[in-house]
């Protein structure tokens, strides 16, 4: 399951949410200006974007993000809409302001929905590199939080980008997703940033038997739950 | 040949005056004459020497004849003597010899010290003349005396002394002189070298090393290690006394050393682990003495193979001792739940007759407490009273009477008739049972550690490797996490025990000493904030329910008070302090108030008094709210009045799960004053109404069922039984259940017309919770201060450093691994840290 599926049913809230950043309240004007002759860029982001009057802005929220997805036939649980989430420089889960979407297409070259397509490959290609995909990993956090502040996520959704961000690279934390779901997802409404941000560290420095763990390390208390949680399971 | 000049022949016949004299001395030292020299002749003689030493020439024919005569003491007079002996005669005559011709030496050396300052001080020495080289006279004897005499005789000397020495040692009788002067010819035929000596000596250590090898060989097949300790204590002190007598001091520590090893080194281990009699054996069996006289001798060894091994036995031991009684309460209290037999109650049928009862309370005022809240002040008043506005209570409901009722009717009187009341013996007894037991516990403990340093003051010396070692175990064991309670609960429930103790109404001795081992023990626990948590909430309701505040030891609870502050600082006790005066100050402010009743001409028909407590030193109370009787409404609404006029922004709450009642019960046979909490007085007036179980009491009062049936149950105390149980009698009651109807025991007959019923002294379910919560979130803030200090003042710190450095700051409790990460992952929340992103396991402050 991912985030996406899950969210989108809730989240029809984010729209609604006031926007406060100010630098989203001046692109209108500017789009307004170059209305006359929309770029395939304007006109792609005018095909999929919504009115905020509450703003004076327009956005395109998580329900036409799902539609722009299906167009260019991307599943909602694929990483890559992820990725271009993060090459757009998104701030905001499951949504891009007019800003980040004009010109994040300008800046791949992007007009139409089969130039975006043929994109899609290079995005996918990004996280190849361990260090490419750590930044990416650390930036979903704040993503998903909606602010590099808040150091705290639902368990429910650190649930959904374990399985549509790591597991699939690193396959050895699927436990870990799995002590997650059926441990924490109830019991502990929260899950903190810090933990997140070393699942990575984690999945790749220590291995399978756990020999070379430590609690006296400087490792979360969630990761000394998890691995006790795994001896026990023996 | 040419006559000799007529100063040869002056000087040769002073000579024959002088050498008379020298034979005059000699036979003085050999005992022949009595008569000493006078102070005349003394001067007589120096006079002569001195004349002749005046003059230039006759200064070497007084020297040469001086010289030969000493010469000829030896090899004429002395050697013959000794040539012909043997053995003992002849040791004892060479030693004699020897002491006299000392003796001699020293008198001619001051006689002729005029020819020693002329004539033989090399100073004035002219070259060529060799006999002015010459030493000065007594060593020149001395040397004489061992070219002569001593350098021949000197092996078969040696042997002798040695076979003395020997002999000696085997328990003969020896001429201890003898030996001794002997043995100074040893050392003064070469007193700078000492060349002799040595070789004596060397022979003395190898004799010596072989008869105690034999020795300790030869006990140890028989002896227990206190008997072998007694030998080895024994020689020691014989060897010493065998130097002091007769050798040169400068050997006592080589004997001893030699001692150390054939004695003790060599068999330490055999010694230590003796079967039956070894070190453990010995401290089990508490046996001091030997305990010292082992510590002192293993004290000559190295720490590494006496002292050590030793406090790793005794730490061993105590660990043993101490985890077997660690794990005995457990099992104690794990039974604790455990039925247990019934007995029979002793009496068990009321009269029938019994006419009716009736409780009545009196309310007496009540305490409660109330909060109130001013900036940020908060206070809990409490209030006690005696008095007689009776509510009727019980069978009938009888308008207060006074105690009209009852003799009177006998409306309900007939219930009673047909019920047998039965005593929950087993269950009073259960919780009278646990906390004796409990402080049985501690007491064992403290009993156990007083043993323990005991032995470390009087045994072991105060050394520092067994005070380590009694620190090692009893932390050890004292931490163990058990199911039952831990330490430092048990701890503050002894020291609640013993402080309402009669034995604890003086600081005397008794007392001091239980508190310092109290205080120790407290030390070796980790958990000292529990600790400190209980014991505050303990002493809040000996504060607040002892009705009598008369029982209430407050010389002993503020010593003890005291050792805890100078033992873990002000901060420990500050909330103690605070609850003592608030205490202290409640006299005052009764006063004021009972004239303001006065002045205002109220009639609260009770006596009411009360204690403001300041919220927040006190521990967490139950603020229940309690159905009170109008009387008691009454009166607490006058103290509220007037408390308001005294500070009108501080706000009351009252808190009647800490109140005491004084109440009128009528039974059938008396009336009784009764004193009581609040809460079982509450309770006890429903009874007024009929017969309930505690099921029913606790939905009438709105109370937890728990601590109702505690409530209940602590009525029925089998001594006292207020309440009773209304059944067949010949059905054994365990416990109470939530069918078992109770009643107001009527026929109950007590003793006393005025008594109190105690109020269970555990502590509820809500006092422990409140505990835990209050230990909890001290421990969480003080780990996070800490960690934030530490991080600040490192800028930047490893995790492991971290959590080494907060275990240094914190020692009221060692918080875990797991307490130190949650704290670092709260304050990473809410960002007052950061880990160091190049490097994970280094925390930072945030920027």
């Amino acid at each position: 399951m991912s985030i996406f599926s899950r969210k989108k049913t809730k989240d029809t809230t984010p729209k609604a949410k006031p926007k406060t950043s100010t630098k989203v309240e001046t692109p209108k004007p500017k789009s307004s200006v170059a209305a006359p002759s929309p770029t395939g860029a304007q006109t792609l982001f005018n095909k999929y974007a919504i009115d905020v009057p509450e703003e004076h802005i327009r956005i395109i929220d998580a329900e036409n993000l799902l539609n722009l997805l299906t167009d260019l036939s991307i599943e909602p649980e694929d990483l890559v809409s992820l990725i271009i989430a993060w090459q757009f420089g998104c701030k905001r889960p499951y949504q891009f302001s007019e800003e980040e979407f004009i010109t994040g297409c300008k800046k791949f070259g992007i007009t139409d929905i089969s130039s975006f397509q043929k994109k899609l490959p290079h995005f996918r290609s990004l996280l190849k590199g361990d260090e490419e995909f750590n930044k990416f990993y650390l930036w979903s956090f704040s993503y998903f939080a909606d602010s590099e502040s808040v150091h705290r996520l639902p368990t429910e959704t650190v649930l959904g980008m374990i399985q549509l961000i790591l597991v699939p690279r690193y396959p050895q934390l699927g436990k870990f997703a799995e002590f997650v779901e059926t441990e924490l997802v109830g019991s502990k409404p929260n899950f903190q940033r810090d933990a997140w941000n070393q699942l990575v560290r984690f999945a790749t420095t220590i291995k399978k038997d756990f020999s070379n763990y430590s609690e006296e390390d400087a490792w979360h208390t969630i990761l000394d739950d998890y691995v006790e949680w795994r001896k026990e399971k023996k | 040949m040419s006559r000799p000049p007529a100063y040869v022949q002056q000087a040769e016949e002073t000579w024959t005056h002088l050498e008379k004299g020298l034979e005059e001395i000699k036979i003085l030292i050999e005992g022949g004459s009595s008569r000493p020299w006078e102070l005349k002749q003394y001067l007589d003689y120096t006079n002569k020497v001195y004349g002749l030493v005046k003059q230039h020439e006759t200064q070497k024919i007084l020297a040469n004849h001086i010289q030969a005569y000493i010469v000829n003491l030896c090899t004429g007079v002395i050697m013959p003597i000794l040539k012909d002996l043997r053995d003992q005669q002849f040791l004892s005559e060479l030693s004699v010899r020897w002491y006299r011709f000392k003796l001699f030496c020293k008198i001619i050396s001051l006689l002729y010290s005029h020819l020693d300052n002329g004539y033989f001080n090399p100073k004035t020495s002219k070259p060529g003349e060799e006999d002015n080289t010459i030493q000065q006279l007594q060593p020149f004897a001395y040397t004489q005396f061992r070219t002569r005499v001593f350098k021949d005789l000197h092996k078969t000397s040696q042997n002798l002394i040695l076979s003395f020495i020997d002999k000696d040692r085997d328990g003969e009788a020896v001429d201890v002189t003898m030996l001794k002067n002997a043995v100074d010819l040893f050392i003064m035929m070469d007193p700078k070298d000492k060349t002799y000596y040595r070789d004596l000596e060397r022979e003395y250590l190898s004799r010596t090393s072989t008869f105690y090898r034999n020795m300790a060989t030869k006990a140890l097949q028989t002896d227990t290690s206190p008997e072998y300790m007694i030998k080895c204590e024994n020689a020691f002190a014989a060897e010493n006394q065998r130097i002091k007598n007769y050798m040169s001091s400068s050997s006592q520590i080589p004997v001893r050393d030699t001692l150390i090893v054939e004695l003790l080194q060599k068999h330490v281990k055999e010694l230590l682990d003796m079967e039956h009699s070894g070190f453990v054996q010995l401290v089990e069996g508490n046996k001091l003495e030997d305990l010292a006289r082992m510590y002192s001798l293993m004290r000559n060894l190295d720490n590494g193979i006496g002292i050590i091994p030793m406090s790793k036995d005794f730490q061993v031991y105590m660990m043993s001792v101490g985890n077997e009684m660690m794990k005995n309460q457990e099992i104690i209290q794990k039974n604790e739940g455990a039925p247990k037999e019934a007995k029979k109650p002793a009496k068990d049928e009321a009269k029938p007759e019994a006419e009716e009862g009736m409780v009545k309370d009196e309310p007496e005022p009540e305490d409660g407490a109330k909060k109130k809240k001013k900036k940020k002040k908060k206070k809990s008043a409490k209030a006690e009273g005696d008095d007689d506005a009776a509510e009727p209570a019980e069978p009938a409901p009888k308008e207060t009477g006074e105690d009209g009722a009852e003799g009177g009717e006998g409306d309900a009187a007939d219930a009673p008739k047909k019920k047998k009341k039965k005593i929950i013996k087993k269950t009073v007894k259960k919780v009278v049972n646990e906390t004796q037991q409990n402080v049985e516990f501690v007491d064992s403990l403290l009993k156990l550690y007083s043993r323990f340093n005991k032995m470390y003051l009087e045994c072991f010396q105060s050394n520092k490797f067994f005070n380590d070692a009694i620190k090692n175990a009893f932390t050890d064991f004292l931490n163990q996490t058990s199911v039952g309670k831990s330490c430092p609960e048990l701890l503050a429930i002894f020291v609640d025990d013993f402080v309402k103790k009669k034995q604890a109404q003086q600081v005397d001795d008794f007392v001091k000493t239980t508190f310092d081992e109290v205080v120790a023990l407290l030390n070796y626990l980790h958990e000292k904030d529990k600790f400190m948590e209980n014991y505050k909430t303990l002493l809040a309701k000996r504060l607040l329910t002892q009705y009598d505040q008369s029982t209430f030891q407050e010389e002993t609870e503020r010593y003890f008070l005291t050792l805890l502050k100078n033992q873990h600082g002000h901060a420990f006790t500050a909330d103690m302090d605070g609850m003592f005066s608030d205490h202290s100050s409640a006299n005052t402010l009764q006063e004021a108030f009972d004239t303001y009743v006065v002045d205002e001409r109220l009639n609260l028909n009770i006596d009411l008094q009360v204690q403001i407590i300041t919220d927040s030193h006190w521990p967490r109370f139950m603020y229940r709210e309690l159905q009170l009787k109008p009387v008691l409404q009454n009166a607490l609404a006058a103290f509220e009045k007037f408390y308001k006029s005294r500070h009108n922004n501080r706000s009351l709450r009252w808190l009647h799960s800490n109140a005491t009642l004084v109440m009128s019960l009528k039974f059938a046979k008396k009336t009784c004053e009764v004193t009581m909490t609040s809460e079982q007085g509450n309770l006890l007036s429903e009874f007024n109404e009929g017969t309930f179980s505690f099921v029913d009491i606790a939905t009438r009062l709105g109370l937890d069922q728990a601590e109702t049936k505690r409530l209940v149950i602590s009525l029925m105390n089998p001594k006292n039984p207020i309440l009773c149980v209304i059944g067949d009698s010949s059905e054994e009651t365990t416990d109470l259940k939530e069918t078992d109807k109770v009643a107001f025991n009527i026929a109950h007959d007590p003793i006393k017309k005025k008594f109190r019923i105690q109020a269970p002294s555990v502590l509820s379910a809500f006092e422990k919770k409140g505990i835990a919560t209050a230990v909890d979130e001290l421990r969480k803030f003080q780990i996070q201060c800490a960690i934030c200090r530490i991080v600040k003042a490192a800028k930047g710190i490893e995790f492991t450093q971290l959590q080494t450095n907060v275990l240094e700051q914190l020692n009221l409790f060692h918080p875990t691994t797991k307490e130190i990460k949650l704290g670092v992952e709260d304050l990473i929340e809410r960002d007052y840290i950061e880990r160091d992103a190049k490097q994970n396991d280094r925390i930072i402050l945030k920027s």
